[in-house]
């Protein structure tokens, strides 16, 4: 946790709304990357995102600070998304417009470019649901697994073999998009 | 290592999740095993492409979370206030039935309440006009309500409704009586109008005949 996040922590904890602000600007991108890419559906983000700083807010006085405040915020929005997911509004297979990087060069590339991004958002969404926990905390919350066993309670071994598998699972379905992958064969 | 070792642990040399040691080993394998660094190089693509997908952005309502936070708290107090009316209520039951020894028993025609020890109940009587006693303090079990103990309630009725009878009798004749009263003043006062009239034309004939004498 940073000095920032520190020095704002009293503040938020004790329902300032300046601190709290502060917090949700902080944080807001970070755990809406995380649930974009658990849920697979851009258009669920926003809500999702809005009702994780709601728990936090009401949560907060519960809230002991022993620094581990990113793990809690991964925490509360994981059992967001799969309180959402039991009430069985999450349904990923249908991909919604995903933004794609913004180095896009040509309109050509610029469409290839989108479709392999919908593949792959569709590929890692239909990962089992352990194993693409593990892949987004590591790839795009680039946790260790260490941080990731005291978050999910799951030994560090188990997620590394989760991980492993996880990307395997993904070079065997996206593998034919690699464009070396041809060349590679020849 | 051998070839399956070595793509076990790939994924984690990708992510240098590998003790110095264990990469090593691995690159040594890689620089004599054409097939695993086909994989390698094939799971650097899939990281590449993982990391094209960029997140949409979001901007979280700080005062629409406010609201809602307050509305939520509000709701939270007005459920538990709820609880604790409905315990209260619960409690003040338990204690009438168990410290009063309070007793509801809901008959057919009839709701008997009863408290205190148990003793045969009474017969209620019906004496006259007198009202017949439902809520009692008992001794007994309570028997249901049978025939004999309707009685008393008839008979209330009945003399009730002699009652109205009476009063509604009374107060016709009440009625006619002042009527007549009425009439009878309205009678006077037309004879005391005649009687004014006549004395008034009585005066001015007197009148009027001195006033010819004197002119004469």
């Amino acid at each position: 946790m940073g000095n920032e996040e520190t020095d704002l922590f009293p503040g938020w904890q004790n329902g300032d709304p300046a601190a709290f602000s502060a917090l949700v600007r902080h944080w807001q991108a970070p755990i809406a990357r995380f649930l974009f890419h658990y849920v697979g559906r851009k258009d669920l983000v926003q809500d999702l995102c809005q009702e994780v700083f709601l728990r936090v807010f009401l949560a907060a006085p519960r809230y002991r600070e022993r620094g581990e405040l990113s793990a809690w915020l991964y925490r509360i929005a994981l059992n967001v998304a799969r309180d959402r997911a039991r009430r069985g509004r999450l349904d990923v297979t249908p991909l919604m417009d995903f933004d794609i990087a913004s180095d896009l060069p040509a309109p050509g590339d610029r469409f290839e470019r989108h479709e392999t991004s919908q593949l792959v958002c569709r590929a890692v969404a239909e990962l089992p649901e352990p194993l693409r926990l593990v892949l987004i905390l590591r790839h795009y919350e680039n946790m260790n697994f260490e941080q990731m066993a005291r978050l999910l309670g799951t030994p560090a071994s188990t997620l590394k073999s989760r991980f492993t598998a996880a990307l395997n699972i993904l070079r065997q379905r996206l593998g034919h998009l690699a464009p070396d992958n041809e060349e590679s064969k020849k | 290592m051998n070839c399956t070792n070595v793509r076990e642990r790939l994924p984690l040399l990708l992510y240098k999740d590998l003790s110095p040691e264990e990469i090593e080993h691995v690159k040594e394998h890689l620089t004599e095993c054409p097939a695993c660094r086909g994989d390698y190089a094939s799971l650097q693509e899939i990281q590449g492409m993982l990391d094209r997908v960029s997140s949409p952005g979001v901007s979280v309502s700080a005062s629409a979370l406010f609201r809602q936070a307050v509305e939520i708290q509000a709701a939270q107090s007005r459920r538990w206030r709820r609880a604790a009316m409905a315990l209260a209520g619960i409690a003040a039951v338990v204690i009438a039935v168990l410290v009063f020894r309070l007793e509801i028993r809901l008959g057919r025609e009839q709701v008997l309440i009863s408290w205190g020890n148990p003793i045969p109940i009474p017969d209620s009587v019906t004496n006259g006009k007198a009202v017949s006693v439902t809520l009692t303090q008992t001794d007994g079990p309570n028997p249901p309500a049978s025939e004999a103990e309707l009685q008393p309630m008839r008979g209330l009725i009945y003399a009730l409704a002699d009652d109205l009878d009476k009063l509604s009798r009374e107060f016709e004749a009440r009625d006619h009586r002042q009527q007549q009263a009425i009439t009878r003043l309205q009678e006077n006062m037309a004879q005391v109008r005649l009687l004014i009239q006549r004395q008034l034309t009585a005066r001015q004939v007197v009148l009027d005949s001195s006033k010819k004498g004197e002119d004469q």
